[in-house]
């Protein structure tokens, strides 16, 4: 079962202005939102979505029970960052857009944190490194990493979702296709990835003007 | 990276945060493999040694060997090969190692077998780093493409007072036998054999009510 359930809120900044002659409408620049991201017992694959001026650690996840860990994948390997008598080992950690952590939730109690920021809208670049990284996509948008997030892999790279504190194995076939099944993620849901070489993951959004 | 401090690198998160630690609230986890032949940074699919063709078929079947240290353990399979374009190719999930953690070495193989004609191989031992935990179950990175023999079929035709026998030029050398009943009692019979571009025939008499025949490899 998902660990997450996020609820999202997208205000979009708009002014409208009327004269005698015309009423057209004009948008204001730009959309933001919040997320809110359900931790649950045990481990938790999260990721950023939402822009914002500060994207530390310490910032993200405040206020976490002791013995919280993140672990956020360097160069390959795992560095870890732990939660003790209220602060962070590294609270200047950051996390970027697109980019996403384990977070370990020690107690037996759920925890929720609230990301806000910044829509990012245009043309959207994902970098994925060759060998082990954790990602999301750069939206808050939940569904089929191919078929709705627009993820394409080399064949036989490796997909992992946490599903109960384990990581399952999805591997993108050379016809486009997954086994066992195209993974699927939530809203600022991550998931780690092992590619034979490195590529991008390119999206483009727009808030949307009707 | 030297392979002390990555070995220390990924245990060190796991158990400094209770993640192999009961007291967490998260059972210890064993160590990860992933039983496939096709996965990132490695692709070696069974192949047929005279076609080059992907392995495929209910007839045969791969198992995950383990190497303990004093037994070679069965722990996954068997498991059949995917069909179609991923013929040779087979993606059986992340397996749990029993009696072992993440991070930890292991030694494994892949046993095929044709469940019809016997035939059985194993790779190479492929050594890998395990899975388990916030790391992804390990790929068998350096697991060999292996060849197999495809089955021999013996055909049989008509031909007066006398049947042929033939099978496919190129197999490995095989013995024919012969029962005169059901349920078989096998024996070895030599016949005078020849050969065109593509198979093997001999001739029998069908003197009898009725025979039956086999190929056996020598």
């Amino acid at each position: 079962m998902r660990t997450l359930q996020k609820l999202i809120v997208l205000l979009h900044a708009a002014s409208c202005l009327s004269s005698v002659t015309s009423r057209a409408q004009v948008y204001g620049v730009g959309a933001v939102g919040y997320i809110n991201v359900l931790l649950k017992p045990g481990l938790n694959l999260v990721g950023l979505q939402l822009d914002s001026a500060n994207r530390s650690v310490a910032s993200l996840f405040t206020d976490m029970p002791d013995g919280s860990a993140i672990y956020k994948i360097v160069d390959g390997l795992y560095a870890t960052n732990i939660y003790e008598g209220g602060r962070w080992e590294r609270p200047d950690e950051t996390i970027s857009v697109g980019e996403g952590v384990f977070v370990f939730n020690p107690s037996t109690l759920s925890k929720t944190v609230t990301f806000v920021g910044e829509l990012l809208q245009g043309d959207l670049t994902n970098s994925i490194p060759a060998g082990l990284s954790i990602r999301c996509a750069m939206i808050p948008k939940s569904g089929k990493l191919g078929a709705n997030l627009g993820l394409r892999l080399s064949a036989f790279d490796n997909v992992y979702l946490n599903i109960n504190n384990t990581l399952k194995v999805f591997t993108f076939l050379p016809d486009g296709n997954w086994k066992p099944s195209e993974p699927s993620v939530l809203t600022a849901e991550s998931f780690v990835v092992n590619t034979a070489a490195s590529t991008n993951w390119v999206t483009h959004f727009e808030a949307g003007h009707p | 990276m030297k392979l002390k401090s990555y070995i220390a690198a990924l245990i060190g998160p796991l158990a400094g945060a209770g993640i192999l630690s009961a007291s967490a609230g998260i059972d210890t986890v064993p160590g990860t493999v992933n039983f496939a032949n096709g996965a990132a940074q490695l692709n070696a699919p069974v192949v047929f040694k005279e076609s080059g063709l992907g392995v495929a078929g209910s007839d045969w079947k791969v198992e995950l060997l383990f190497q303990t240290s004093s037994n070679l353990v069965s722990i996954a399979g068997p498991t059949a090969f995917e069909t179609g374009s991923l013929a040779g190719y087979f993606f059986a999930g992340s397996i749990p190692v029993p009696g072992t953690i993440p991070g930890e070495f292991a030694t494994f193989r892949i046993r095929i077998q044709n469940i019809i004609t016997q035939f059985s191989a194993e790779t190479e031992p492929v050594e890998v780093i395990l899975g388990g935990g916030i790391m992804p179950p390990a790929n068998l990175i350096g697991l060999k493409s292996l060849q197999v023999p495809a089955p021999v079929r013996l055909s049989i035709s008509n031909n007066g007072s006398k049947s042929i026998l033939s099978w496919p030029i190129g197999s490995p050398e095989m013995a024919l036998q012969v029962s005169d009943q059901l349920p078989p009692i096998w024996r070895s019979i030599v016949t005078v054999r020849s050969t065109n571009e593509t198979f093997i025939s001999t001739t029998v008499d069908m003197g009898v009510i009725s025979q039956f025949f086999r190929l056996i490899s020598d």
